[in-house]
């Protein structure tokens, strides 16, 4: 649940697993500042958006988008999952492979280029003789329709429309 | 994760978040495959090893939490690098041989700096079938016994020895008010025999005297050794963390590991062998050889050792004259024998389970 959270905020891979290693390290390291009567999730993941922004000053890579609202987000729906029955993240997912299977072909397909395979647009558009565009708009609509199965299934609260 | 490159379109907050958010999930679902969770527990753990030793200190915030933690199954990696900074020895989920033998490190450092007492037990194995070594290695059963006719005195008799460890150092006793003189031991420089019937010898570990010298064969009694062994000559893996009641009233966790001997390492060491340790302090409890060859291949033996103190013992201990036989013991006795009320931990059976704790479980071979 915390690669998940650090992966959405941060773009560099390699960053991730220094994020998380910090993030570990500075948990072991202030346990005793921990207030056992509190999720530790939370907890742990406030250290972690504490060093994702440290992260950020230091290479100076700031997001595009309104991060503080951004993370917070992705924050409630973290939360949402974490309510699901199951001890470890892929129990609490495990409807992820069954919203997967109901993917149109097409989609499925480049969900599997991209994520199973680690191709990047590029290739999958050369591949697919196609344009990135269509793959990134692939991708995306794939996404979209994902978090539209967890929604069905209840990992997610359905949101209402932002106005 | 998105690229730079590849920002989403995504037109609210909500729906970036939740692009992100499924973008990393199917990342993380493809990707997390057990080597790369298993890489990242160990960056950790190295990251936690260079703070500052707490192991020494008291039961701590750390040690407590961590089981808490494990339980709720919160991030393999946290739990991982707080049990192991507290003095753990478990990595839980992890499995692999380095990230498991590296949880057995604790136990090592544990057996440098205390005194261990150990109840021995021997069973021979049963004839039926093949013995764990040949079903194991094949091809060594017709290798010539290579202590066939030899005599020595029945190895049954070390059921419910004692077996006292300090670090490399060890006393094998084999009865409790020592009247015997059997023993056997390493004082940290020469390995000693004391029999009944004769004067107590040294010995060079290469050159074996007649009397208890399968117990040369006998790896097991050096079991720091063998816990390095495990590194060399074994595919180890972490069963399951056990969870068993204590005296004081708390589940007590321990960590079950096996290890399995691997095709062409050196024969004579047990093929099989499960471990328990302290989830909390890394304190080896108990432990299970299997296919030991205590008189060549066609005779092989299970050892158990159960963990019955950890009282210090006498500074002369694992020195030789500490356990001459009566007649033969003159003015040689360990001055702490003397004190009043001293009493050395000779194992009775199941001390744990006298207290209220059981010993630990021992393993189902079929699993």
């Amino acid at each position: 649940m915390l690669l998940a959270m650090l992966r959405s905020m941060v773009f560099d891979k390699s960053a991730v697993d220094d994020l998380y290693q910090e993030t570990m390290i500075t948990a072991w390291r202030t346990l005793d500042r921990y207030d056992e009567e509190r999720p530790f999730g939370p907890w742990l993941r406030g250290i972690a958006r504490f060093q994702t922004l440290a992260y950020y000053r230091k290479t100076k890579r700031l997001p595009t988008f309104d991060h503080d609202r951004v993370i917070a987000h992705i924050e409630n729906r973290l939360d949402e999952i974490a309510t699901r029955p199951g001890d470890t993240w892929d129990e609490k997912i495990e409807a992820l492979d069954d919203c997967l299977e109901r993917l149109p072909v097409d989609a499925r397909n480049v969900v599997a280029l991209h994520y199973e395979q680690s191709l990047t647009t590029e290739v999958i558009a050369h591949r697919l003789r196609t344009s990135r565009e269509a793959i990134k708009k692939r991708l995306q609509r794939a996404r979209v329709r994902l978090t539209d199965c967890f929604e069905r299934k209840g990992l997610f609260l359905r949101l209402e429309t932002e106005s | 994760m998105i690229s730079d490159e590849d920002q989403s379109d995504a037109k609210t907050d909500r729906e970036l978040a939740d692009d992100l958010l499924m973008d990393a999930i199917l990342e993380g679902h493809h990707q997390d495959e057990r080597h790369a969770v298993d890489a990242r527990v160990r960056r950790v753990m190295l990251d936690v090893n260079a703070l500052p030793d707490r192991s020494g200190e008291p039961a701590t915030k750390q040690a407590h939490l961590s089981h808490r933690l494990a339980r709720r199954g919160w991030g393999v990696a946290i739990a991982a690098a707080v049990l192991m900074a507290a003095g753990l020895t478990t990595m839980l989920m992890i499995s692999t041989t380095p990230t498991a033998v590296a949880g057995l490190d604790q136990t090592l450092r544990l057996m440098e700096r205390g005194d261990l007492t150990f109840r021995l037990e021997l069973t021979r194995e049963k004839k039926a079938g093949l013995s764990a070594v040949d079903r194991r290695f094949p091809q060594q059963r017709d290798r010539p016994p290579r202590h066939l006719g030899r005599s020595g005195p029945p190895l049954e008799q070390f059921n419910g020895a004692a077996l006292h460890i300090r670090g490399p150092k060890y006393v094998l006793l084999g009865d409790r008010d020592r009247a015997s003189g059997l023993a056997k031991g390493f004082d940290g420089t020469t390995h000693w025999t004391n029999g009944p019937k004769q004067a107590p010898r040294d010995e060079n570990p290469r050159s074996r005297g007649p009397l208890l010298d399968e117990f040369f064969e006998f790896t097991t009694l050096d079991v720091p050794e063998l816990i390095r062994d495990l590194r060399r000559s074994y595919d180890v893996e972490i069963i399951e963390i056990e969870s068993t009641p204590s005296p004081d009233g708390f589940d007590r966790n321990l960590v079950h590991y096996r290890a399995d001997r691997r095709e062409g390492t050196r024969a004579g060491l047990p093929v099989q062998i499960d471990l328990w340790t302290d989830a909390d302090t890394g304190r080896l409890e108990a432990m299970d050889c299997s296919g030991v060859q205590l008189r060549g291949p066609e005779s092989t033996y299970e050892v158990s050792l159960t963990l019955q103190s950890d009282a210090q013992l006498p500074e002369e201990w694992f020195d030789r004259d500490s356990h001459l036989p009566e007649h033969n013991r003159g003015g040689h006795r360990p001055r702490d024998l003397d004190k009043p009320g001293f009493h050395v931990p000779f194992p009775p059976p199941h001390r744990n389970e006298e207290k209220g704790g059981r010993p630990p479980r021992r393993p189902d071979r079929n699993r």
